[in-house]
């Protein structure tokens, strides 16, 4: 069999540090400091995920993008998630940043997907 | 969200191969549930949430016109009749009366009332609550304290718009309204189609006049019914006497026709207290005065001419054109009126001739008479007012004024004295301003004068309370003026000290009258008996007899003597222009026997002369007559004029001018003396002594001061009748003047 070793360059590599950067900036700035409102969670929601998404296409990297966000209100309760791929381990990846204050949780997930 | 990416890929890369690795599943997030954080939160049920559904209202605030409310109390005297009751009949009050006690409640009511008004009477008894606590206050002193003012309170402007003068402004009764009369005194003036209508002012409102009165010809003078606040009589220009009603509308209710009104313009109207109440008089510049019946002025009831000469029959040409009437309503049958000539006769009206009609002669002014008004407070005095000052008279006096103003530098126009204040009056001038006198303060200045506007102001009236004064000026104007109170307001001594005042001042002048007139006669005397006098003085018993005199007079009487020689002179003067006045007259024929009779003096031949018709004396003169005779005949030949002349040539002695022609009449009469002389040789010491005389009267005339002295030994002559026969005796002495002595008794036979 033939194997193709392709040399990919820094530009065309999911870089995980980069990216939590991003997201914790991201997350940081629309959230920071507040306390959980039932009222503004939903805009809180999808704002932290549009302002990742953003973030991400300005590093102008040929990827696709899947951003998820989960906020939780710290009641006591449990919460798991776990995520499973099928891609091109060399090109692509996935980040995940759980970031906290004293009344809730925001956890964004992040797939990369080279073009 | 909008993203937009571009990207550049290589074509080599396109179609890479995608090499798939399965990736393990990743726990992305765990978090443990933290049952502390449970604890935080309680669990809620149920819930209460509250909701509220109420209609929306909105407040207003609405307030309702206030009631005024005064407290007051009523003295209440009689009343609380039935309405079918009339108060004023006796007869039905008293069967009221009847009625009501013989009903059933009537005593018991009776007592529960007395028993009331016994506890009020109690109290009002015991404390007088009308107590006056500050009698001894003075209130309004002179006019000349505190604060005088006046200010404008309104302004009331003739509407039409050619502006015609105030001519004549009348209070209403109630004084409510003013009445005035507007038209174009100028003689002749331009516009003859002048709107004609007067107007009725409210006194609150000077927009619009409250009603308009329509004559046929403008109105001149205008009245108020003093007894009925509705009727208005009014005198026309054309001399038409009308009477409005206010409640038949503009229109006079009765006219008088042209023929038997007056041919002038009828400057005053005034109502009479009378009966019927409805009695006018008016007067005119054409000489006349008419009483008319408001009821039917078709033709007036009574007239009177204005002719002061004592003639039997009036006569029209040589009246006097009257001005203004005066009419005191508490005096009904006197009356006074100012003429155009400046005189204000009083008349009577009681009187059954012409002479007794007409009561006296005033000489007041230079002038027309623009007013003529009677103290309210003192009857007997009243105001003139014309040419340039007002002068106040006393009835008694009738030779000049007890006092007057200083003339002014304008022409006065009007004026009327204060009802409520007796010593105040007011004048307008023609300049415009209205001055306010005080004759208590001051009589030289005026107290205030106030500048009223520009165009001069025609009339004034004053209002029953004294507090309103209305002017009306030349161009429509009428300003309303509201006095201030120490104008208004009289104090408690006023009366007193004016009383005194016009006691005193009336002395005065009777006084003055008196010397006047005891001066005058003793000049015609003195002239009749020139030759006389002047032989006498040089002769010891004339002299010893004013010796005499001397001797008897005290004191108080030399200073009476010597202030009636200092006003001789000054009345001297007077009646030489007095006389010139009348010598004019006396060209016109009329006037010469009002000479002769008035200045009648029992022994004159002088007096005489002028009485004898020419043809008697021309009789008389016998040839060889003496020089006095011949004296007659020239005076008399000459006619009434020269003898008139002559005697006024005795009588006015200080005029210059008038001397002159007693210097040329003496020498007309010293002329043909002598050639007569030269007929007759035994009266030639008495035509000297004649001649002497009338030389010595024209030296006398030269020297007034000489001829002080000789009227007051004139004087002392005359006071005793003896010392003149005294004299006539001694004429009879001397040999020389025997002859003229004779002369004088066969003249004082022939006249006799």
């Amino acid at each position: 069999m033939l194997q193709f070793y392709v040399s990919v360059s820094v530009q065309t590599q999911f870089v995980v540090d980069e990216v939590s950067n991003v997201i914790k900036e991201a997350v940081e700035s629309t959230i920071g400091g507040n306390t959980y409102q039932q009222a503004k969670v939903n805009q809180w929601a999808s704002s932290v995920v549009e302002s990742c998404l953003g973030a991400l296409t300005k590093l102008q990297k040929p990827f696709k993008y899947i951003v998820t966000s989960v906020i939780m209100q710290k009641t006591g309760a449990g919460l798991h998630t776990a995520s499973s791929c099928y891609w091109d381990n060399s090109t692509d990846g996935s980040c995940t940043v759980r970031w906290e204050n004293k009344t809730m949780y925001c956890i964004v997930s992040v797939f990369g997907l080279a073009i | 969200m909008e993203f937009q990416y571009v990207y550049i890929k290589k074509r080599s890369e396109f179609g890479r191969q995608c090499f798939f690795t399965s990736e393990p599943g990743a726990l992305s997030c765990d978090i443990p549930p933290d049952p502390e954080l449970a604890a935080q939160f309680i669990h809620v049920n149920p819930v209460h949430r509250g909701t509220q559904v109420g209609c929306e209202m909105s407040e207003h605030e609405v307030s309702t016109d206030r009631a005024e409310f005064a407290t007051t109390g009523i003295n209440h005297a009689e009343g609380g009749w039935a309405r079918d009751i009339n108060p004023q009949d006796v007869e039905q009050t008293t069967r009221f009366k009847k009625k009501v006690e013989k009903d059933d409640m009537y005593m018991s009511s009776v007592l529960q009332l007395g028993a009331l008004m016994e506890h009020c009477i109690k109290q009002n008894n015991t404390l007088d609550m009308y107590e006056e606590y500050f009698g001894g206050e003075q209130d309004g002193g002179p006019a000349g304290e505190g604060s005088t003012g006046a200010k404008t309170v309104n302004v009331f402007r003739d509407p039409c718009p050619q502006r015609r003068a105030v001519s004549s402004l009348s209070w209403s009764p109630d004084a409510t309204r003013l009445a005035a009369a507007y038209t174009s005194l100028r003689f002749q003036s331009s516009a003859r189609d002048l709107p004609v209508q007067s107007f009725v002012w409210d006194v609150e409102n000077p927009s619009r006049p409250d009603y308009t009165l329509t004559p046929p010809d403008s109105l001149v003078s205008l009245e108020f019914n003093p007894k009925e606040s509705f009727v208005l009589a009014g005198g026309t220009y054309r001399g038409r006497v009308c009477v409005f009603d206010r409640r038949r509308g503009a229109l006079p209710v009765d006219l008088s026709p042209l023929e038997t009104g007056h041919a002038d313009p009828v400057y005053s109207t005034v109502w009479v207290n009378s009966k019927s109440g409805a009695e006018i008089f008016t007067a005119s510049t054409d000489g006349m005065v008419l009483w008319w019946d408001t009821r039917k002025l078709s033709e007036p009831i009574e007239s009177l001419i204005l002719d002061v000469n004592k003639t039997q029959e009036p006569s029209l040409r040589a009246a006097q054109g009257a001005t203004v009437l005066e009419y005191e309503t508490t005096i009904p049958t006197k009356f006074m009126i100012g003429t155009e000539q400046g005189t204000v006769i009083q008349c009577n009206r009681k009187g059954k001739t012409q002479t007794e009609k007409i009561a006296a002669v005033y000489q007041a002014h230079l002038g027309p008479v623009q007013q003529v008004q009677r103290n309210p407070a003192f009857l007997k005095n009243f105001i003139t007012i014309g040419d340039w000052s007002a002068k106040v008279w006393s009835e008694d006096c009738k030779e000049s004024a007890i006092f007057w103003t200083n003339p002014g530098e304008v022409r006065l126009t009007g004026g009327s004295w204060s009802p409520s204040r007796p010593s105040v009056f007011f004048t307008s001038k023609a300049d415009g301003t209205v001055d306010v006198w005080d004759v208590l303060y001051q009589q030289r200045l005026p107290v205030l004068t106030i500048q009223v506007g520009d165009s001069p102001l025609e009339t004034l009236r004053v209002q029953e309370a004294g507090a309103l004064l209305a002017a009306g000026s030349a161009d429509g104007q009428i300003t309303l003026l509201e006095l201030s109170d120490t104008l208004v307001n009289s104090g408690k001594n006023d009366r007193l000290v004016l009383t005194a005042m016009f006691e005193r001042e009336t002395r005065r002048e009777k006084i003055l009258e008196g010397k006047n007139r005891e001066a005058r006669l003793l000049k015609k005397m003195k002239e009749g008996n020139s030759a006389v006098s002047e032989r006498s003085s040089t002769i010891s018993p004339g002299l010893t007899a004013s010796a005499r005199l001397e001797k008897e007079q005290t004191e108080v009487e030399l200073i009476e003597d010597a202030q009636s020689t200092f006003f001789d002179t000054v009345c001297q003067v007077k009646s030489a222009r007095r006389d010139v006045q009348m010598s004019q007259m006396a060209e016109k024929g009329v006037v010469a026997d009002l000479d002769g009779a008035e200045f009648q003096a029992p022994d004159l031949a002088a007096a005489d002369e002028a009485d004898q018709p020419p043809d008697a004396v021309s009789g008389t003169a016998v040839p060889g007559s003496a020089s006095r005779q011949s004296a007659t005949k020239v005076s008399s030949t000459t006619g009434k004029r020269s003898s008139t002349i002559a005697k006024k040539s005795s009588t006015s002695t200080a005029a210059a001018d008038v001397s002159s022609t007693a210097a040329t009449k003496a020498s007309s009469t010293g002329a043909p003396v002598p050639e007569s002389e030269t007929e007759t040789a035994s009266p030639t010491d008495a035509t000297e002594t004649e001649t002497a005389g009338s030389s010595s009267l024209v030296t006398a005339v030269d020297d007034p001061a000489a001829l002080g002295r000789a009227l007051s030994v004139a004087e002392q002559i005359a006071r005793v009748v003896d010392s003149l026969e005294e004299a006539v005796d001694d004429l009879l002495d001397p040999t020389s003047e025997e002859t003229g002595a004779t002369e004088d008794q066969s003249t004082e036979q022939t006249e006799s």
